[in-house]
């Protein structure tokens, strides 16, 4: 049972990162238009997040030290600073957009409009930062947002085509009512809902805040090997339910109900029951992880103490910035932004951003100054710089296209 | 200390500084070199830590300007500074013998735990 609870870290980090409301409205939004046929955008997202991840947690284990502590090291001041600035704005909206993802996911179970609940996540996320154990946290919301589980249940329920759905997945073609860029846009946001940087901040500080040494590297690796692949098919179902359902009748997905749809008509109320509570749980869970992240990249990059295991008094500074963070992002969420666009932005900054705090790490992953006798080997390094031209073309990518799309439309 | 060569810029700038508890306390933001009198070697004689000492390589004129005022404001010659012969150990961190309560850098860490981290419920115990 240990063992088993002892990857609760990375299937929360998979089932809060990889399935967050970015996850939630680009793979639905994707099925509902492209049927399958961006799936190939995930699996590859699920392979960089793999190799990432990877590398982060074994740089933790090895070295002890924090993903922004190095970057400053190795960067120094100003490209480091730079890098701060870069990912503290994409943490930000990405808690952003998880807060409003909570709240958007109990207005579809009590009806009651999102905008009074936005206070209330905000709060809760930011108690359970200043009070819950970081073991507590991992393991409840790691497990709850299992429940999205429901929704792979859900696609068998609906006795789809599965030759037609392979097909489509296989031969990844764009549908002839959609145009090359926004085809590209949608990939990039799949790939990008996937490759998140703050997934990384908080997975190898959670690592190093659970004390993980060249002897956990197997726990490390159970971690980011049944994680992440949980968080990929949880992702890859959301989008076959959009695909089978409402492909066909030519509905876009632009509200979080319209994700409910294809379950209730498979399971009833009590599949809408459990979807929504993973819901809850996995936008919870991330925004947990993007508040979480704030502080450490601030906290790691100045090098001030930050992090659960010492009282809140012990580490002032980090704790400052994650609630100053968590409540500016209420107040923005309150002015009645869309958090659904939000949401799309992050993505799409987000995949921008990569790029900074991808190569830091793998160039630290291959330094044996650090790394020791556990230095990446041939296939990491090989993985590690393939991985680093896809994202760095991505970066390249994001911007202008979500200029020529206007937001993938 | 023989045997090992350390370059300053490499294995001393923005290198975390952690004390004898291994608590965290700041990063080495410059490096003060002394020449002596006598004309021998130039050696390191002091680190600096702390957001003037920092903000001075980034954008010197603004830290000058905040060096001056913490100067004036906590009536020290010096209010950054980390004298280098408290350094144990140089490895990827930089560990000292003094506590992380006498850096520069915890100044600001106490005014922020003191004046607003204490008022909130909870703060000084650990997470259940």
């Amino acid at each position: 049972m240990k063992k088993v609870l002892s990857t609760t870290l990375g299937i929360l980090t998979a089932v809060g990162g990889f399935v967050d409301i970015g996850d939630l409205v680009a793979s639905s939004a994707t099925g509902a238009r492209f049927g399958m046929a961006l799936a190939w955008a995930v699996i590859l997202g699920l392979i960089g997040i793999v190799v990432f991840a990877d590398m982060a947690g074994r740089v933790a284990a090895l070295s002890h030290r924090a993903v922004f502590d190095l970057i400053r090291e190795r960067l120094g001041p100003r490209v480091g600073l730079a890098n701060l600035l870069a990912s503290t704005f994409v943490n930000f909206l990405t808690l952003m957009a998880e807060i409003g993802g909570i709240a958007l996911a109990i207005e579809l179970a009590t009806s009651v409009n999102y905008l009074l609940w936005i206070p209330l996540c905000a709060l809760a996320i930011w108690l359970i930062v200043w009070r819950v154990k970081f073991e507590t946290m991992e393991r409840v919301f790691g497990l709850a947002g299992l429940a999205l589980l429901i929704s792979v249940l859900a696609v068998f329920q609906l006795h789809p085509d599965w030759n037609h759905l392979t097909s489509q997945a296989i031969h990844a073609a764009k549908p002839h009512s959609e145009s090359w860029p926004s085809y590209w846009y949608w990939a990039i946001s799949l790939f990008a809902s996937a490759v998140t940087p703050y997934e990384v901040f908080f997975f190898s500080s959670g690592g190093i805040e659970e004390h993980w040494t060249k002897e956990d590297l197997s726990e490390e690796q159970a971690n980011v090997f049944v994680g992440f692949p949980i968080g990929a098919l949880l992702a890859l179902a959301l989008m076959a339910l959009t695909a089978i359902v409402l492909m066909p009748l030519q509905i876009q997905v632009d509200h979080l109900s319209q994700v409910t749809q294809p379950v209730s008509l498979a399971l009833g109320k009590l599949g809408i029951a459990a979807l929504i509570f993973g819901f809850v749980a996995c936008t919870a869970g991330a925004a947990l992880e993007a508040a979480f992240s704030s502080g450490y990249a601030v906290a790691q990059y100045f090098g001030w103490p930050w992090g659960k295991l010492q009282p809140p008094r012990q580490a002032p500074r980090f704790h400052l910035v994650v609630m100053v963070a968590t409540f500016l992002g209420m107040a923005l969420l309150l002015t009645g932004i869309d958090p659904i666009k939000v949401t799309e932005y992050s993505l799409i900054f987000s995949a921008a951003a990569l790029p900074l705090t991808y190569l830091p790490i793998l160039m630290i992953a291959s330094d044996p100054e650090y790394m020791h006798e556990q230095v990446n080997g041939r296939i990491r390094n090989f993985m590690g710089t393939v991985f680093l031209f896809i994202v760095s073309l991505a970066a390249v990518a994001a911007i202008p296209l979500m200029i020529l799309t206007k937001g993938g439309a | 200390m023989s045997g090992r060569i350390i370059d300053a810029g490499y294995h001393l700038l923005d290198r975390q500084i952690i004390d004898f508890d291994s608590k965290l306390g700041g990063k080495v933001d410059d490096v003060e070199l002394t020449f002596p009198q006598d004309g021998s070697a130039p050696y390191i004689s002091d680190l600096y830590t702390g957001t003037g000492a920092y903000l001075s390589r980034i954008a010197p004129r603004l830290g000058r300007w905040l060096e001056s005022i913490a100067k004036r404001l906590l009536q020290e010659e010096k209010p950054n500074v980390v004298w280098f012969g408290t350094v144990q150990r140089v490895q990827s961190d930089i560990e000292v013998s003094v506590s992380v309560n006498d850096l520069p850098t915890h100044r600001v860490e106490q005014w922020t735990a003191q004046n607003i981290i204490s008022h909130i419920p909870g703060a000084s115990s650990a997470s259940e």
